[in-house]
């Protein structure tokens, strides 16, 4: 029997979710990493997180081509997995048939069994018991304009899922290419909140519904901030979606999938955007990630350690950038490519931890 | 693995029940068959023959193969 595979605390933990399954990198001082894995070997991991609230279950995304999707998880970090007793199935009778898994998201501190998860086709499911039995919230299920809800190149997906920490009935959900919605009694019902976003692909550029949001992120400390990085630009809201304010700026360009906070500075935003025509990549021949110091009024390259050169064409997906809870903040990004590379003084300067390894879904960090 | 039933559905019910999740790694919610999933009765595949409804003789021999499924998949916006 395999020894238990044991960590210092503090131990830095990164959830690497590629197309050939999930990797771990650790790293006690965030100079030096171990890379480990893969585990869930032949699945496709489009999202993995460590939920820490009770102590420590991994939970992963894994989307199969031969037998489906389920989300597992594992006590012992990574090193065996369990399938829940009742997974994410949509009823039979209902012609829905579960697609891919988009993301894992634990749920507030108050309800430490409670797990959210999103999935295509776009829906969203609960567990209350830590992960072993999966129920359909039926108000966004059965939404009276969902017949009319398109799908974004990558699926009608379910990507994006933000807990209001305080206000337990109110949450918000982005999905690909339908929009933000929130919720303000529990998940009963669901109203768009795309007011102010462009979708430059339909004929009514400011429709109700219909926006291709890639990634929605809420402010930590203030439930009523959110920000997201569309198809068609970078915008943030003051008061919980009811409109949103363009802050692109300086940004070059219109188009990109990721986004991350700074826990500590919620002000400092990063995202990376890429051209969207010609192969979704780095704009130049410089791969850059983007930081934001102030909200989006300003966006500075970062780029030292990242890599330069005629030949350099990375992408970075949805959930490809991840921020670290320490001071100063760790910032990574993953690729499309197979590149990992980390910061450990916020973004200042880079180094690639990981090469060569499958195409990279995601990226989660963890401080064990 | 044993099982009964008079067709190819009633025999995944019963492999569920001896080994639950069997159906749901087999069948899409739908009811239908995962894409990359072939059943064959001796050497036709039930998609062939009535699919889940192809009535099985008693002792029969049921194979469950997997597709050689190559090509990719894009994940993106």
């Amino acid at each position: 029997m395999a020894t238990r595979r044991r960590y210092p605390k503090g131990t830095v933990m990164l959830a690497a979710g590629t197309k050939r399954g999930l990797f771990l990198m650790t790293s006690r001082d965030r100079r030096t990493w171990k890379t480990e894995g893969p585990s869930l070997v032949g699945q496709r991991v489009y999202h993995a997180t460590l939920d820490q609230r009770n102590g420590a279950r991994l939970y992963a995304g894994a989307n199969g081509d031969f037998f489906g999707s389920a989300v597992r998880y594992s006590d012992d970090l990574g090193q065996t997995w369990k399938d829940p007793e009742a997974g994410i199935a949509f009823p039979e009778g209902s012609g829905l048939s579960l697609k891919n898994i988009w993301i894992v998201e634990p749920g507030r501190a108050s309800e430490p069994e409670t797990v959210y998860c999103g999935v295509d086709p776009a829906a969203l499911f609960v567990s209350h018991d830590r992960g072993q039995r999966w129920t359909l919230n039926q108000g966004l299920e059965g939404h009276p304009t969902r017949q009319r809800w398109q799908p974004g190149l990558g699926g009608l997906c379910l990507h994006s899922i933000v807990t209001d920490p305080a206000n337990p009935r109110r949450m918000w959900v982005a999905i690909s290419a339908v929009g933000v919605m929130r919720t303000d009694d529990g998940g009963q019902s669901w109203t768009f909140c795309n007011k102010g976003t462009r979708a430059d692909f339909l004929p009514d550029k400011y429709p109700e519904f219909g926006q291709c949001v890639h990634r929605l992120l809420g402010h930590p400390a203030n439930p009523d901030i959110l920000f997201q990085q569309n198809h068609c630009s970078t915008y943030s809201t003051a008061n919980a979606g009811e409109a949103w304010t363009e802050i692109r700026n300086n940004l070059p360009s219109d188009f990109g999938f990721p986004l991350a906070i700074d826990p500590h500075h919620p002000e400092t935003l990063y995202t990376v955007v890429e051209t969207q025509e010609g192969g979704r990549t780095n704009i130049t021949d410089q791969f850059t990630v983007y930081r934001s110091e102030n909200a989006g009024h300003r966006w500075e390259r970062l780029t030292k350690g990242l890599p330069k050169g005629p030949n350099v064409k990375l992408g970075v997906l949805r959930h490809g950038l991840a921020t670290d809870p320490l001071k100063p903040s760790g910032v990574y990004v993953g690729t499309n490519t197979g590149q990992l590379f980390a910061s450990r003084d916020r973004g200042d300067s880079w180094k690639m931890i990981a090469d060569f390894l499958p195409p990279i879904y995601s990226v989660s960090v963890a401080v064990l | 693995m044993h099982a009964d039933g008079a067709t190819v559905r009633a025999i995944i019910h019963d492999l569920d029940r001896q080994y639950p999740g069997m159906r749901a790694a087999l069948c899409e919610e739908t009811g239908n068959i995962r894409p990359f999933v072939n059943i064959f009765l001796g050497n036709d595949n039930i998609r062939d023959l009535h699919g889940l409804e192809t009535p099985v003789p008693r002792d029969a021999a049921i194979h469950v193969l997997l597709s050689v499924a190559g090509g990719d998949e894009i994940q993106g916006g």
